[in-house]
């Protein structure tokens, strides 16, 4: 046990002493390339001059300082740094990184073709996500969506069947543009899991997609999953799809707080004045959720909202929601100052 | 005569069992935390947990801070706690009857106003004396209440909090700035959790400026180094290991998160509890576990909170002493999930762990130095087997403090520089000469004062961070 102990920390302190040279040799490079990419930025010399200076052993160098700006810039200088990669030696190099079998290079190529949105990866990372690897997975795919490849969606769809994490799905989704929600619309009519329904809407409200508003509405109207409707409620009232005050107003009374409570937060934000006593007599339901939500709503949806709370408030036989009146009341006091 | 000389031996044999049995069993934990962190390290990598909170289902949070006599640090700490990052927050600022000027600091520096609250829920506490919120900082909520403690202060910040999720930090507890986003996502992910605890990493050390971990270092005395080890071992593997298991027994009350209505529905915390941290957890597991036994108490490893460790015997004995008091009192009241199957492994595994290897551990230990030297200087066992019980004490001891070091690095490599890394192996090895002992004789000391009556919190001084 104590000779595993020696080599284990001897291979740690290997490991540590590689990665604090290499971390050295990353930041000279960088001393010397930086002046060149600002004066490139500026408009001085093309992508292939610069990156024909760097030798091949220092791409990665420059690919991994090139990747925090890629994630950062938007207009003329991301077009410029993504020209660095898509105009040069660079894309082949990506390329053939991507191709190997080797975990750690797909990983890395994968990033920079994808938000660099080099089209000729598609089949590679097609056939990257095909393997059964989470990590390859998430990778590729988020790369084809950064690509706009909407011919991968099935394929993506497909493949993460395998994944339980439906949080990655989002994140992948998101990272296609807003046409996504068009294609989500088309597989909502189709029959889905509860999880990938979720998810779909909340991609829809992600890009706050209004034409996908009857598309969710029959979701909260059919279905009788709690997250289902809860999401596509918060969908309802971030997009304010008034078509859906009927269905809605019917989940005030439902049997389930969470989806009560919900309903009660997104009629207030689409018609308050028409549903002020209803949800006023939600103050004295059993469940706090939905008491905070109704109070929350009448104080500030509702005309004459600060005087009822306020009757409310120091009426001692209703004592929850006098405290949730009175709660509310003074954060609105403190804020008006 | 020479059945006294057959018990020693015996007695003996069954030390080098018992050292043997608590030594693989910290071998196992260590290997399944391994795996859970990897592939906590991999689940996280991918993931960008601003975006996933910017349209997903987050539930707001009520951060509560108990406060007594931190008028050093409240300023800071609220300062600080106020730039965390979260979608949706209140910070309820508990002044647990300060003899100092905490309450007169946050005056001054916040504005604060008095407003008419009153308790949405009935937990116990003292009286509260008045309710105060900032017009400046708008989120910030400042209870002050009678002196009780600090359950009951806990309590008394339950009682106002309109959130789903509450959060409980220690006043002078350093938080990473993404902590509330790192422990809330198990909540959003599985919704049979009820609370979530986050790894605590000893601040000695660290350039701290204005509430926030600027720099990572390690502590400048050994005392605080053998703790920060201490901290790895505890955090990294003890109890990741039992979260595997769905076992996790203590969340440190220095940072963790509970669903508000379990807390409310277990009657919140206990008043004048010494371990009222372990001892909330295990109650939860004992009322929930038999109405649904999905319900799960989990762990996340990311370091998300820094604590200023002892630097002073008499303060570190003191807190050690509090932590066995507690950890005794919380399995005492809670002796029915001991090897009760309907806790699954918590009543098999994790409470009997407890019992056998913390609870009565200092006293399997310390009685064990006594006969195992009296025994060797009377020629009762012989030299090879006193040498091999001494290896097997120390070299499991140093293997396991190294293996945490050695995790730290390969998970979540905190400590920039190579000279704090070998600072801790060192650490790890010399810990067990004399440390850990005295850590034991104070644990001793504390379960024969707990079974003599003695059962009092003591005093806990804290140098403050500079």
């Amino acid at each position: 046990m104590l000779v595993t102990s020696y080599f284990l920390i001897c291979l740690i302190v290997e490991m540590r002493i590689l990665s604090n040279h290499k971390s050295k040799q990353k930041l000279k490079f960088l001393n010397k390339f930086e002046p060149l990419l600002f004066s490139y930025l500026e408009g001085d010399g093309l992508p292939e001059e610069i990156v024909h200076k760097i030798p091949h052993r220092k791409y990665r160098f420059l690919l991994e300082y090139l990747g925090e700006f890629l994630l950062m810039l938007k207009g003329e200088d991301f077009n410029k740094l993504a020209a660095l990669i898509t105009s040069t030696k660079l894309s082949d190099y990506l390329l053939l990184k991507l191709s190997l079998n080797s975990k750690k290079n797909i990983i890395f190529s994968s990033f920079f073709v994808g938000i660099a949105k080099i089209k000729k990866a598609e089949p590679i990372l097609q056939m990257k996500i095909k393997k059964h690897n989470d990590q390859i997975f998430f990778r590729c795919s988020t790369a084809l969506a950064r690509i706009n490849s909407y011919e991968s969606l099935n394929l993506i769809l497909t493949e993460f069947k395998r994944f339980k994490y439906y949080s990655y799905l989002l994140l992948i989704l998101t990272e296609f543009d807003e046409e996504i929600c068009n294609k989500i619309i088309k597989l909502l009519k189709t029959e889905l899991p509860e999880p990938l329904t979720v998810t779909f809407i909340r991609v829809l409200r992600y890009y706050k997609f209004q034409t996908a508003g009857q598309s969710v509405l029959t979701c909260l109207v059919y279905s009788y999953s709690k997250e289902i409707i809860i999401e596509s409620l918060k969908f309802i009232e971030e997009i304010k799809y008034k078509k859906a005050i009927p269905a809605v107003s019917r989940l005030i009374e439902h049997s389930k707080p969470e989806i009560s409570s919900q309903a009660v937060k997104t009629i207030m934000k689409l018609d308050s004045e028409a549903f002020e006593d209803r949800v006023y007599s939600k103050l004295f339901d059993q469940n706090y959720e939905v008491q905070y939500q109704a109070a929350y709503g009448i104080l500030n949806y509702c005309n004459d909202g600060e005087e009822k709370l306020s009757e409310l408030a120091y009426d001692l036989q209703n004592s929850n929601a006098a405290a949730i009146s009175r709660m509310l009341l003074s954060e609105k006091k403190v804020k008006e100052g | 005569m020479i059945l006294l000389k057959y018990i020693i031996i015996f007695y003996n044999y069954l030390l080098l069992t018992y050292t043997i049995c608590i030594g693989t069993i910290y071998l196992l934990l260590n290997i399944l935390s391994f795996k859970r962190i990897l592939q906590y390290k991999r689940k996280m990598a991918y993931v960008d947990l601003k975006k996933i909170f910017k349209f997903q289902n987050y539930k707001p949070i009520s951060v509560i801070v108990p406060a007594y006599n931190e008028e050093n640090t409240i300023v800071e700490s609220i300062k600080s706690l106020l730039q965390l990052e979260y979608p949706e927050y209140q910070l309820i600022v508990v002044n647990d009857g300060s003899t100092d000027g905490t309450l007169e600091k946050i005056f001054n520096h916040f504005s604060i106003r008095q407003v008419a609250f009153s308790p949405l829920y009935k937990l116990d506490s003292m009286p509260v004396k008045s309710i105060y919120m900032s017009p400046r900082y708008q989120s910030l909520v400042v209870v002050d209440k009678a002196n009780g403690g600090k359950a009951d202060a806990i309590n008394a910040g339950i009682n106002i909090s309109k959130n789903p999720l509450i959060t409980v930090i220690d006043a002078d507890s350093i938080l990473e700035r993404d902590c509330l986003l790192k422990i809330v996502r198990p909540f959003m992910e599985n919704e049979n959790i009820i609370a979530v605890g986050g790894t605590i990493r000893v601040a000695n050390g660290c350039d701290i400026i204005q509430g926030n971990i600027v720099k990572i270092g390690i502590a400048h005395s050994w005392l605080a180094r053998f703790q920060t080890v201490e901290y790895l071992r505890a955090f990294l593997f003890g109890r990741n290991g039992f979260d595997v298991l769905n076992s996790v027994m203590i969340i440190s009350g220095a940072f963790s998160c509970f669903s508000r209505d379990a807390l409310i529905k277990v009657g919140g915390y206990r008043r004048g509890s010494i371990g009222e941290d372990m001892e909330i957890i295990v109650r939860m597991h004992e009322v929930f576990r038999i109405e649904n036994p999905e319900t799960k108490i989990t762990f996340i490893p990311d370091p998300v909170c820094w604590t200023e460790a002892p630097e002073r015997l008499k303060i570190l004995r003191s807190q050690r002493i509090r932590w066995q008091k507690g950890t005794i009192e919380s399995l005492r009241l809670h002796m029915k999930i001991l090897f009760n199957a309907k806790f699954g492994a918590l009543g098999l595994i994790a409470f009997p762990y407890y019992v056998i290897f913390e609870m009565a551990g200092p006293i399997v230990e310390i009685s064990g130095y006594f006969v195992f030297t009296f025994a060797y200087f009377f020629n009762i066992i012989s030299t090879p087997f006193a040498i091999a019980f001494l290896s097997v004490v120390i070299i499991y001891g140093m293997v396991l403090s190294i293996l945490s070091v050695v995790l730290e690095e390969l998970s979540f490599k905190k400590f920039p520089n190579i000279q704090d890394l070998f600072m801790l192996f060192a650490a790890a090895v010399f810990e067990n000469f004399g440390y850990r002992q005295l850590i034991t004789w104070w644990r001793f000391k504390a379960t024969i004062e707990y079974i003599s009556g003695k059962r009092n919190w003591g005093k806990m001084e804290k140098k403050g961070f500079n």
